[in-house]
């Protein structure tokens, strides 16, 4: 058998090639639920809010918020105990990860305050953004793609959109939308 | 050290590379061993059973919620095996000589 240093060399790039796709297979795997779950809890919060009677208005995102935390620590349960990937079950740092950027973003809530409704909202959309644009760098292209999207939408949102005239049923239809479906494409792969 | 025929075939070559990245003794469902590589059933069944028969990769069928169900894991000859052509091949590159 030949094997020349042009075969050798296409070799070993279908060997990375195999390699970086089966790693963003199983990084894929895991994201897309919580990017479902979110992108839902986005859009139950913001219509919620464009929608409530005042007086409870100021409670429908901490209750969504606190909902789909519980669901999501649910789920990372579940799904570490039927991972496909035996890695995956003994794996604690993707938990570990979720749980130190929830309460980095706690703590920013009671550090940036008072900030009006509309920054305070477009930070947090702008962060998710970046933070799935960071997690895509070193997971794969598609969230890195989905986290474009998602910083895109909030820069449109917060500089064309009044609050209560258009920015929450934007945010909450087509940022939770968007989060949603991108899920869903993840899920597919 | 020299070059493995039987893994140096695109698809086979492949295969090795997805289920070596696995930890030890982890298995692999044919389903998404094809959906990874983009194989058809037939192509990717053949494959397996070449690499099976050389003793590289072990093939376990069972049934879960009454569906069939076929898993792939390497075996410790073919993660040697891979290892080894693996090696031969960046030795070529770096200019050990061809083969």
């Amino acid at each position: 058998m030949t094997i020349t240093k042009e075969d050798a060399s296409q070799a070993l790039g279908e060997i990375d090639q195999a390699r970086g796709r089966l790693r963003e297979a199983i990084s894929y795997g895991y994201a897309w639920p919580y990017l479902v779950l979110w992108g839902l809890a986005w859009m139950i919060g913001d219509l919620g809010t464009q929608i409530a009677p005042a007086r409870l208005v100021g409670w429908i995102w901490p209750t969504t918020s606190a909902v789909f935390t519980l669901a999501s620590v649910v789920y990372a349960f579940v799904q570490r105990r039927h991972s496909p990937y035996a890695a995956g079950r003994r794996d604690w740092r993707p938990m570990a990860t979720a749980g130190t950027i929830m309460l980095f973003l706690v703590i920013l809530t009671f550090v940036i305050e008072p900030l009006d409704a509309k920054r305070d909202h477009s930070v947090f959309g702008l962060f998710f953004g970046f933070a799935y644009i960071v997690q895509g760098l070193w997971l794969g292209w598609r969230l890195v793609a989905l986290g474009a999207l998602l910083t895109v939408l909030t820069l449109f949102a917060f500089f064309a959109l009044p609050l209560w005239g258009g920015y929450l049923t934007f945010m909450g239809l087509v940022s939770g939308g968007a989060l949603v479906l991108g899920g869903l494409w993840l899920r597919k792969l | 050290m020299g070059p493995d025929e039987i893994i140096h075939q695109s698809l086979r070559l492949r295969i090795m590379a997805t289920l070596n990245s696995l930890p030890k003794g982890e298995k692999l469902e044919f389903t998404r061993l094809k959906g990874l590589l983009k194989a058809t059933d037939g192509n990717l069944g053949a494959h397996i059973a070449t690499l099976e028969t050389a003793g590289y990769v072990a093939v376990e069928k069972d049934f879960v919620d009454r569906k069939p169900r076929t898993r792939i894991a390497v075996t410790a000859a073919g993660r040697r095996a891979f290892e080894s052509h693996v090696g031969y091949l960046r030795e070529l590159i770096d200019g050990a000589g061809e083969g």
